[in-house]
Parts: structure tokens; C-alpha cells; sequence
């Protein structure tokens, strides 16, 4: 009788786990890479298996703490697009070189939310920093998207650091005010400024993409 | 039994040695001959290796009809004759880059629109069987910016966009490169890497 129970007893374990299994697995998994560049910027890139139009929410947090506005370092939700892509970037504040952070995904159709946790080095802010697609106007540097880039602060930064124009692409710096930068066909590498120039500019804020409104550069020369 | 036993032993120990001995003896024979098949190539080797200077040196027209400029020939073959026989590797091209044929092409739009005096906005419109979700810009072969697809718009200052010709789109499936755009005459001419459409 007792060697019935227990292969009874086996049996019904082994349907729970059968049944169980679907309700613990999400209905739909996602899979992304944090990317960390220079200057502490970030690219998370991934894809949500249930595909397009899908909510999705990144949460960057500190690293074994609970969630409050203390703890949180950055948030932000997006609509998954083709393929269930998504792409997050942004840029780290300096205050966080040296910090373990945690890389939270969640969202719509994912019963739960995936972690990925990464130790940011003492990175430094220096014109290297500035990832392609910005410019140098005067005393500060731009990205594209940053929206500082308006007609006011260009003039300030003109105003505090002289009338120069640099735009930086494939990590070259272009000289905008070059009396032959009157096309692209300027924007070779043979007509780039000269990097141990680039190293020897002293500028004062930086506007990244999105996230975080402005940082300043460290005070020190590359050279 | 046990006497019929040790004999066969004994034939079998005796027949082994036999065995063994001639293995060794045919073996000993065989090594030499294979050692002397070995150096002979090498010889040949070194052979062809000096022949091969003699036939690229003959520039001897070249003297005869030019016979005040006697005192050049006299050094060029031997620089000259080793630049030649050694082309210059072709850069890859994006396409051969990513292993795109060229066969399958498809055209696409692309439109750029000032926003202020400071930016100008590129957007795409590429056919939906790509199911593409990521482009990047490059320009002159300078990595740019990138955006998700389908709405993703490209900020850049004015100057970018004055010589469409001059951009490149890479475009992306699941973190792949499946196409390679190219912006001309207002449309966007799009090789596609084999099996994409048909997937």
C-alpha cells in the first residue's frame, strides 16, 4: 500500500511540474547587451520575442539596493519597434564612476523583469567623451539630440568661448568655420583636425544625449 | 595435451620473432628510401626559387630603344621586378564587407528636412520584406548615428546631407547587417544580402 502511495504521490508531482511549468515561464522572453562607452555613455540594445508595439522599461539602479528616487539612477519606457527591437542610450553621471549598477528590463507580455549588473570604472569627461554626431560650439559640446542644442545656449557657449564650430564624425573632429567646409565632400579624413589639437582643448560643459541635461568636463588636458 | 599446448607455443613465440625480425630488416630497408624521396624536393624548391628573378627581368627592349637613358635599366631590375609581382590587396568594399552580392536591389525614399539653421533631419522608407529595425549613417565611410526603424529620424547638421551621393545606410536585421542603402537621384537604392526577402 505504502509503495503505491508513493508512486501516486510521484506521479502527481510530476503532472504539477508538467502543468506548472507554463504559468512560471513569461509569456514572451527578451534578450539585450548593455553597451559602456567612453565617457560612461550606454547603449542597450535587444528584442522582445513577442515583436513590435510592446511597452518596454529599462530601470538602472544601484547595485543591491531597494528601489526609491534615491537609488534610481535612470528610467525610461519605449514602444518595442520591428523585430521587438529596442534601443536605450544615455549617458552616466559622473557621480557614478566607480558604482555597481543593475540593468533592469521589464515590460509588457514579460512576467518578469531580467537583470543585468555592471561595474562602472573611474572613467574620465574629457572631449573624448563626446560620442559622434556633436558638435563643438564655443566653450561646450553638443549631441545632435541633446535638446540644449538651441539657438540661446550656442550663443552663450559662443560668447564664453570664441566663435569655433567642430562636428565629430567616425571620431574625428571637422572645423565647420573651414573656409572649404562648404560640403561633405570636406568631411574627409585627410581635412580632420589634427588629434593632439583636439587633446589640447579646454572646454567646460558637455550636453550628451537624452537622459541627463549637461556635465561638466574635467578641468585637466588630454596632452 | 599440455605438451601439444607448449609446443604450439613455441611455434608461436618462434613465428613471431621471425615476424618481428622481418618487419625490422624490411622496415630498415624501407626508411632510407623514404629519407632520399625527401631530398630530392628541397633541391627543386631552391631551384625554382633562383629561377624565378631570371624571367621577370626582361626589360631588354627597353634599352635599345632608348639609349641615352643606358644607366637606369641597370638598376631598376632589381627594385622593380619585386614591386610587380606583388598587387595591391583591393580594399573591401561595404558590400563585400557584410557578404552582400548586389544581385537583389530594391529602392526605397529617403527625405531630409531642415529643422533650424543648425539641423537637418533624415528620415527612410524602405519596403516592409526587409523587416529591417535599425539603420546606421555613415559618411565618406564615417560612422555617423543611428536610429530604429521604421521612424527613426537622423539629426545632423546641414552640411551632411549637401552631398547625398556621399551617404551610406547600413541597415539591420536583429542586430545583423542585411542591407546596404545608398541615396541617389531622391531615391534610396538598397542592396540586400541573399535570402533576406525570401526569409
Amino acid at each position: 500500500m505504502n509503495k503505491i502511495l508513493i508512486k501516486s504521490m510521484c506521479l502527481a508531482l510530476l503532472f504539477c511540474f508538467v502543468l506548472a511549468t507554463p504559468i512560471f515561464v513569461s509569456s514572451s522572453s527578451v534578450n539585450y547587451n548593455v553597451n559602456l562607452y567612453e565617457g560612461g555613455r550606454i547603449d542597450i540594445t535587444g528584442n522582445l520575442s513577442s515583436g513590435a508595439g510592446k511597452q518596454i522599461t529599462l530601470l538602472v539602479l544601484k547595485n543591491n539596493v531597494g528601489i526609491s528616487s534615491s537609488t534610481i539612477v535612470f528610467i525610461d519606457q519605449q514602444a518595442t519597434t520591428t523585430n521587438g527591437t529596442f534601443l536605450f542610450r544615455f549617458t552616466l553621471p559622473s557621480a557614478l564612476r566607480g558604482t555597481t549598477l543593475d540593468f533592469k528590463i521589464g515590460g509588457e507580455d514579460l512576467t518578469v523583469s531580467l537583470q543585468k549588473t555592471l561595474t562602472i570604472p573611474d572613467f574620465p569627461i574629457n572631449i573624448n567623451s563626446v560620442e559622434n554626431n556633436s558638435v563643438r560650439v564655443g566653450i561646450d559640446a553638443y549631441q545632435m539630440e541633446s535638446s540644449y542644442y538651441i539657438a540661446d545656449n550656442v550663443v552663450n557657449s559662443i560668447i564664453e568661448g570664441g566663435n569655433t564650430i567642430y562636428y565629430k564624425i567616425g571620431d574625428r573632429w571637422y572645423n565647420l568655420l573651414d573656409t572649404r567646409a562648404t560640403s561633405a565632400e570636406f568631411l574627409i579624413p585627410a581635412n580632420a583636425v589634427n588629434p593632439t589639437t583636439v587633446s589640447a582643448w579646454l572646454l567646460d560643459t558637455w550636453y550628451p544625449r537624452g537622459g541627463f541635461g549637461s556635465m561638466k568636463f574635467d578641468p585637466i588636458l588630454l596632452y | 595435451m599440455a605438451k601439444i599446448s607448449k609446443k604450439k607455443k613455441v611455434v608461436a613465440t618462434a613465428t613471431a620473432a621471425l615476424v618481428a625480425v622481418s618487419l625490422a630488416i624490411g622496415g630498415s630497408v624501407l626508411v632510407p628510401k623514404k629519407s632520399v624521396q625527401n631530398v630530392v624536393p628541397p633541391i627543386e624548391q631552391v631551384a625554382i626559387i633562383e629561377q624565378t628573378p631570371v624571367p621577370s627581368a626582361t626589360p631588354k627592349p627597353l634599352p635599345s630603344k632608348t639609349p641615352k637613358a643606358t644607366p637606369k635599366p641597370t638598376k631598376a631590375p632589381a627594385v622593380e621586378v619585386k614591386v610587380t609581382p606583388t598587387p595591391a590587396p583591393a580594399p573591401l568594399t561595404t558590400l563585400e564587407l557584410f557578404g552582400i552580392s548586389g544581385k537583389t536591389i530594391v529602392e526605397g525614399t529617403y527625405a531630409i528636412k531642415k529643422v533650424d539653421r543648425n539641423k537637418s533631419e533624415l528620415s527612410i522608407d524602405i519596403p516592409k520584406s526587409l523587416n529591417a529595425d535599425l539603420y546606421e549613417l555613415y559618411l565618406n565611410g564615417q560612422y555617423v548615428d543611428k536610429q530604429l526603424l521604421p521612424n527613426g529620424r537622423i539629426l545632423a547638421p546641414p552640411l551632411i546631407f549637401t552631398v547625398p551621393e556621399l551617404i551610406e545606410l547600413r541597415i539591420f536585421k536583429l542586430q545583423e547587417v542585411i542591407a546596404v542603402g545608398k541615396l541617389k537621384d531622391g531615391k534610396l537604392t538598397i542592396a540586400v544580402k541573399d535570402g533576406v526577402i525570401s526569409e
